[in-house]
């Protein structure tokens, strides 16, 4: 009886997807529907809650710390938009050349901060941008002349130092996505181009970027959604998040806070929210650009 | 021979080009390295400058002074969890939804991805109400669990399984094997690439991971790794030395891991498209 359940080709799939449907459910669905719902209502702590209807969300709306971080936010995603699009693709068109001797290597090192967590990564460049001129960045700057910068004081320079971060960790990974985008470029559209006058610079801009332009694409809305998820950084740069003058306080940190600091689990919800709101927006504009929806 | 002359010169420059990004980019770790054997006090004011004198190994042993051990053992357990648990769920469904026609087929996996573009921010006030209920907070179970029904691991698996010959599995099924022996002594052999891939993706997670143990252990001896380093930033005196020193016991076995096998790495972490 049960041996022959093994042999049906009409059940076992449901057996199949059963455990993963089952924790699914409970655990991803369930919680986004009670997000929807402790959205709606006030509450303190674990227990208990008044339905408030939409005052959470008119809340989130005229809090001034909501626009505050939503703005902190967007200025670290144009930041890794300017870093982390151009820096690895001149990168990558370097390392695809043939006068470059040894790549793989170069390859496995610009991709080794990836595997640095967050937690280490921002705790290794709390010292490196140490504000005294022994910093090590600032050591750096005055081999240059350049007088020391207080990078993680000055309001005006938390963001570019949470940009700085992002861009060493994650330089050696959009490599490898242009990479595999240049390995699809025939060759002979660069040679055909060189015979017809085209200069380095200009095969650059006329052939690799116009055929590299769906990787282009996709590194940007994972630039774009990444850009919304900041938290790590921020928490550890500054003490659970305390940045100066909340120069760098983001969605994720309003969230944490509210939740498990005030413990103002409805208003927490709200927060979570608009930011599955923003982020899903996005999602789904980097699905049409990449042409998802064509190809099912 | 003029031209032979210029290419050397291109592939010269190329090469100093490339040792200068490399150093460039291993600086912080190799700051990192040299800072554990720093004292505190003297990182911050010593700069560049590394005396023979100065080193010191005290970071090291003074790890063995907090719950250093007890964070790194509970990481294991996360990653191990999560692999195990998380790569068989995964590939189960992977494989349904690859070679089977069955109801709501489609619209049940529409769901699926659509729930993975959900940040985990949006579930973790609701989470953390329902586990405290049930008391799974401060809970290995509580931290894993929620964790391993990952959408990306079954469309990721999917993806791969597609390509598997439906040959391949009726010559199995003409042979006498079950559905089950299909997928446990052919589907998962052949499938051996992405099942590495999900490995090191979820393994990466429960190593570095921050907010979500953040939000499930709350007591010092039940920190993972990240959150137990997190804590140590803070607070009047912070202990950098002490936590370089972790950081490098940290980071190591996963470098080595990755020289190791490196195409595993790359197709798991760039496959994860999740910067974080």
């Amino acid at each position: 009886m049960f041996k022959k359940l093994f042999y049906n080709k009409k059940i076992m799939p449901w057996v199949f997807i059963f455990p993963f449907l089952f924790i699914f459910a409970i655990f991803k669905a369930v919680p986004i529907i009670y997000a929807a719902f402790l959205s709606l209502h006030e509450v303190n702590g674990l227990v208990g809650g008044d339905f408030v209807g939409l005052k959470n969300y008119i809340r989130i709306f005229s809090d001034s710390e909501f626009y505050t971080a939503l703005i902190n936010n967007t200025k670290y995603m144009v930041g890794t938009m300017v870093t982390l699009i151009p820096i690895p693709l001149v990168l990558a068109v370097l390392l695809d050349s043939k006068f470059c001797k040894g790549k793989n290597i170069y390859k496995a090192i610009l991709f080794i901060p990836a595997l640095v967590s967050l937690v280490i990564a921002s705790a290794v460049f709390r010292i490196l941008l140490h504000e005294g001129d022994t910093g090590i960045l600032n050591s750096i700057l005055g081999w240059f002349g350049i007088g020391p910068q207080k990078w993680l004081v000055n309001p005006l320079l938390t963001i570019p130092s949470i940009i700085l971060i992002a861009t060493w960790r994650w330089t050696g990974v959009n490599i490898i996505y242009f990479l595999t985008g240049l390995t699809g470029i025939n060759q002979e559209m660069y040679e055909a181009a060189s015979i017809d006058g085209a200069n380095v610079f200009q095969r650059f801009y006329y052939i690799t970027i116009p055929l590299l332009k769906p990787i282009i694409v996709f590194v940007a809305t994972l630039n774009l959604i990444g850009g919304y998820k900041l938290f790590t950084e921020v928490y550890v740069l500054w003490d659970g998040g305390n940045s100066p003058g909340q120069s760098a306080l983001t969605l994720a940190i309003k969230l944490y806070r509210a939740a498990f600091s005030y413990f103002k689990m409805g208003y927490a919800s709200t927060i979570g929210f608009v930011m599955a709101i923003i982020i899903l927006i996005f999602s789904l504009i980097q699905l049409k650009l990449t042409g998802f929806f064509e190809e099912e | 021979m003029k031209q032979n002359k210029y290419n050397r010169l291109k592939i010269g420059l190329m090469i100093t080009f490339f040792v200068i990004i490399s150093l460039l980019y291993l600086m912080p770790i190799l700051w990192m390295f040299i800072s554990s054997f720093k004292t505190s006090g003297a990182l911050f004011t010593t700069g560049f400058r590394l005396a023979i004198k100065d080193i010191t190994f005290k970071n090291y042993l003074d790890l063995s002074s907090i719950p250093f051990g007890r964070w790194y053992i509970n990481s294991l357990i996360f990653a191990g969890g999560y692999i195990t648990f998380g790569v068989f769920i995964c590939s189960l469904a992977g494989f349904a939804f690859a070679k089977y026609d069955f109801r709501f087929k489609n619209i049940l996996f529409l769901i699926i991805i659509a729930a993975q573009m959900l940040p985990i921010h949006m579930q973790l006030v609701p989470l953390f109400v329902m586990l405290a209920k049930i008391g799974f907070i401060n809970n290995y179970i509580g931290l894993i669990l929620p964790m391993i029904a990952n959408p990306f691991g079954l469309f990721f698996a999917r993806q791969y399984m597609v390509g598997i010959p439906d040959d391949l599995l009726n010559a199995a099924r003409i042979d006498g094997a079950s559905e089950w022996q299909i997928y446990l002594h052919v589907v998962l052999p052949i499938s051996k690439p992405v099942l590495a891939a999900l490995t090191i993706l979820f393994s990466l997670f429960a190593w570095n991971e921050l907010i979500w143990p953040l939000v499930v252990m709350r007591t010092e001896e039940m920190f993972t790794l990240s959150v137990g380093l997190s804590t140590m930033v803070g607070g009047y005196e912070p202990q950098y030395g002490l936590l370089m020193a972790g950081s490098v016991l940290v980071i190591f076995p996963i470098i080595a891991l990755f020289l190791l096998m490196q195409e595993h790495f790359i197709s798991g972490l760039t496959a994860g498209g999740i910067k974080g």
